[in-house]
């Protein structure tokens, strides 16, 4: 699988939920989003048509439509997910429950929070890419149980990072105008210096975004703790939850 | 033994004194089971009453299907926390009627089914408050369950 695109398929009836799982396979170089599937019966016959190399479901997926009213309009990801894993054989199909607190931290601030897939086991909670998936040995369950967790992205590379995103559309201009006062030959040796100080921004932009990209991902300690503060953040939200639902059901 | 707090959590035991708590918990075991893990099978007896103290579960029922005489599972309810699954081991000598899957990592509160139905017919009080808030939750997922059935029906229809 090394040096191949990845074909990613996503399913789920949240359009917030979707938005994030494309940002978690953006974010892995060489993957490519086939297909977005909204409900179970959506998603088993694009797997089937599309044959991705991994695929995403929300395990809140609707089998067929999902009402905010009926919470049991919403459970047929495993279904979906087991079906396709059936259909496609050693297709990695990653079930993602746990992705409420990821989502309202996502929400609040937005633009300080990277996503990532990650596994709890008994042993500790690690990291999930979609590369290791698709590279997985064979025999390994095809089935995969997942969560979703937000981290913060580090201050100063977040700076740096808004400091470059701001570069690049001026590096552009500064090639296009350098260029255009050399065609123009009014002052070709200023277009000239122009022209290579873009060219040397936009470089020095995409080097730099790309190796903080490349550091900014989670560690296995970091990310156990991550994880542990989503859980207590869940059990305080939870008892306001648990609540509700008393009203509700019983 | 588990703490009260996670039986008190529950709103099948919600209406119980400490003491019927505290005699509860004495035969309640805590487990962890991985994401993936079965709790419990359709057809196997139904000797325990989970509490889910953390984590999701997908409940599923098997069902025969014409193709292969294949049988496939199809999810009824996901369970979280606070909820009580496998509640067929205190009504009867039951077998459980649905699978129990776990989608996380997941805390139980395993309660002994035969235990629980002494203790409810040693105290009448005790065994009325968890028996009728057994089927108000009972009587809640039916009630749901037919609300899908019929949305689904309509836009099967509709479309």
């Amino acid at each position: 699988m090394e040096n191949r695109t990845i074909r990613v398929l996503l399913a789920s009836a949240n359009p917030d939920v979707l938005r994030m799982l494309a940002e978690v396979a953006r974010d892995e170089p060489g993957t490519q989003i086939v297909a977005q599937a909204t409900n179970a019966i959506q998603a088993a016959a694009l797997s089937s048509s599309l044959r991705p190399n991994v695929v995403l479901v929300d395990a809140e997926l609707p089998h067929i439509s999902a009402s905010n009213s009926l919470r049991l309009s919403r459970i047929g990801g495993l279904d979906a997910a087991i079906g396709i894993c059936q259909e496609l054989r050693n297709t990695p199909v990653v079930v993602l429950s746990n992705w409420r607190e990821a989502l309202s931290q996502r929400t609040s601030d937005e633009q300080r929070m990277e996503l990532s897939l990650y596994r709890e086991t008994t042993a500790g909670s690690s990291r999930i890419t979609l590369t290791d998936l698709v590279n997985r040995p064979v025999q390994e369950n095809p089935l995969v149980f997942a969560g979703l967790v937000a981290r913060e992205t580090p201050r100063p590379r977040r700076r740096l990072l808004e400091f470059c995103t701001r570069t690049i559309p001026l590096s552009i201009l500064g090639i296009i105008g350098g260029l255009a006062l050399m065609l123009l030959v009014v002052t070709p040796a200023a277009g000239l210096v122009l022209a290579m100080i873009g060219g040397l921004g936009l470089f020095v932009s995409l080097a730099v975004k790309t190796i903080a990209a490349r550091l900014s991902k989670p560690h296995a300690g970091s990310l156990e703790r991550e994880v542990a503060g989503t859980e207590k953040r869940e059990a305080r939200t939870d008892g306001v939850e648990a609540s509700a639902k008393r009203m509700s059901r019983v | 033994m588990v703490s009260k707090r996670v039986l008190k959590e529950c709103p099948v035991f919600e209406p119980l004194a400490e003491t019927d708590l505290e005699k509860i918990a004495a035969f309640t075991e805590s487990r962890q089971y991985e994401a993936g893990a079965t709790i419990f099978t359709q057809g196997t007896p139904a000797r325990e009453l989970i509490v889910l103290a953390k984590g999701k579960v997908a409940l599923q029922m098997q069902l025969p299907t014409s193709k292969d005489n294949l049988v496939k599972r199809v999810t009824v309810d996901i369970a979280a926390k606070n909820d009580l699954i496998g509640w067929s081991a205190a009504v009867g000598e039951r077998l459980y009627s649905l699978t129990a899957i776990c989608l996380e990592q997941t805390t139980v509160a395993a309660i002994d089914g035969l235990k629980l139905k002494a203790l409810m017919q040693q105290d009448a009080r005790t065994g009325y408050h968890v028996l009728s808030r057994l089927i108000e939750v009972a009587a809640s997922r039916l009630d749901e369950t037919r609300q899908v059935l019929v949305s689904e029906r309509l836009s099967t229809v509709q479309s």
